[in-house]
């Protein structure tokens, strides 16, 4: 089962078990382009229990995302929404130097399956399909009403004018010549949606971030893009092209219909949902991905990441830019 | 690329696909996890690679698209053509010498982007959505 067992967890199975504690079956999950995740089994004398730890590659955080707030500051996080009924995982211990392994956290193993393809067509997650997005409607709902205690997120908010400024300026240092993107840009100045109130938005709220079991909607994770923002971010970001899976005619994650996701947002005291403001955000979400590619592969170019995995990435820009006109033009 | 030789040996596209034959039916089935999933990644790759060769040495899938583009560019004063094609569309959407919103270019943009998407990831949702993409999805024209 252990595929890669070179990773030093003998100074964390003390940590976390006593002198009799040993780490069993650590494997590296295959999801997280940006962090790494690993899954293994806690045992001592008396019990045996599945943890996860996220842990940044290498031990170095390398999000592609500069104003990512890190592994730490997602433990930080997590263990601030928690109380208020938000479905994030526990955090169980942060790292620190004597562990050895760099940055990042443990946090409780919650079963569940988080592969989009399955979730679109296994058949034990029917029912989950039947829920889904009245279930993210709901969940997100929740996040979005969260009051956080200042300094869990840096304090500035950071909506979609700020975003638009940002993402523009990292898109111009690539050299990237990308006509749908410059179209994007242009018709996102023209409609930019007034500053919403900050509120705590998940910031990459999407089908392979979310856990489901046959029942719906269980746990929501990779909560390190996470920031003070316009809410209507998140409810977008489930419905960009890249994130329905091949699905593209069903809007939410490529399993359910936008109607129900903003109903049942709203019915769970989401704010009312302007339906140009969503366009805007969808619009941006798709433009924004397809830079994320082209910032990932930046890591393989500059060595920093030589997987094929971070090579091929840069190669699903286009599809975005397919996305984006389809979107402009009403037909997606 | 050019299947004309006939040398009696694999093109570049053979060797590809042999190559990706082996890491999809006996490699990645003894892989898990991670590596696995690296695996997967490894061969779709490997089909950008041979899709584009292929691409390129039959420049008329391209061709007419280019061709749209420079006369678009040409009619508003831009330089056209060659590598920089591309770049020039770019730039003159970005200073507003073509309208953002003019159907014809809107148009002439998503075909060049269903192109491209042809080659990197014929089996993409959206492409679906586009009637007359260019790929190998499609069946080849009768000779």
């Amino acid at each position: 089962m252990t595929v890669e067992a070179g990773l030093p967890v003998q100074a964390l199975a003390m940590r976390l078990g006593g002198h009799e504690g040993a780490i069993e079956n650590l494997v590296r999950l295959s999801g997280g382009a940006s962090q790494e995740t690993w899954r293994f089994e806690l045992v001592t004398a008396h019990m045996r229990q599945a943890l996860i730890l996220r842990r940044a590659p290498g031990g170095h955080d390398l999000s592609a995302e500069p104003v990512a707030i890190g592994l730490a500051g997602e433990a930080r996080l997590l263990r601030a929404i928690v109380p208020h009924g938000v479905a994030a995982p526990r955090v169980v211990h942060v790292l620190e130097a004597p562990d050895g392994l760099g940055t990042g956290y443990v946090m409780e193993c919650v079963e569940g399956e988080t592969l989009p393809r399955r979730l679109q067509r296994d058949a034990a997650f029917a029912g989950a399909r039947e829920r889904f997005a009245a279930d993210c409607g709901a969940a997100l709902a929740r996040v979005h009403a969260v009051a956080l205690a200042p300094g869990v997120l840096p304090g500035q908010s950071d909506g979609a004018g700020a975003q638009l400024v940002r993402y523009e300026q990292i898109f111009r240092s690539f050299d990237s010549a990308r006509p749908a993107f410059e179209i994007a840009f242009r018709q996102l100045k023209q409609t930019l949606p007034a500053a919403a109130p900050p509120t705590l938005v998940h910031g990459d709220f999407r089908l392979g971030n979310l856990m489901l079991d046959a029942t719906g909607l269980k746990c929501l994770l990779d909560w390190e893009l996470a920031h003070l923002g316009d809410p209507v971010e998140d409810l977008a970001w489930l419905c960009v092209p890249s994130w329905r899976f091949g699905q593209t005619a069903r809007p939410v994650g490529g399993i359910g219909a936008l109607g129900d996701l903003l109903d049942a947002y709203e019915r769970a005291g989401g704010r009312p949902v302007d339906r140009a403001r969503f366009d805007w955000w969808l619009v941006f979400g798709t433009l924004k991905w397809g830079i994320m590619c082209l910032m990932m592969y930046r890591a393989f170019e500059q060595g920093l990441d030589r997987s094929v995995e971070r090579a091929a990435i840069g190669r699903r820009t286009s599809e975005t830019e397919l996305d984006l006109m389809l979107l402009l033009e009403g037909r997606l | 690329m050019s299947r004309g030789l006939n040398l009696g040996e694999p093109d570049a596209a053979d060797l590809l696909q042999a190559v990706a034959d082996f890491l999809a039916q006996t490699v990645a089935p003894r892989l898990e996890g991670r590596e696995a999933f690296l695996a997967k990644v490894a061969v779709n790759t490997l089909g950008i690679v041979r899709r584009q060769l292929m691409q390129d040495g039959d420049g008329a899938l391209l061709q007419p698209l280019n061709a749209e583009a420079d006369a678009m560019l040409a009619a508003s004063g831009q330089m056209t053509g060659g590598q920089d094609r591309l770049r020039a569309l770019a730039d003159a959407i970005r200073s507003g010498v073509l309208a953002h919103d003019d159907p014809a270019l809107r148009s002439l943009v998503l075909r060049l982007a269903a192109a491209r998407v042809s080659v990197e990831q014929p089996a993409y949702g959206s492409l679906k959505l586009v009637p007359d993409t260019t790929g190998e999805h499609q069946p080849p024209p009768q000779a």
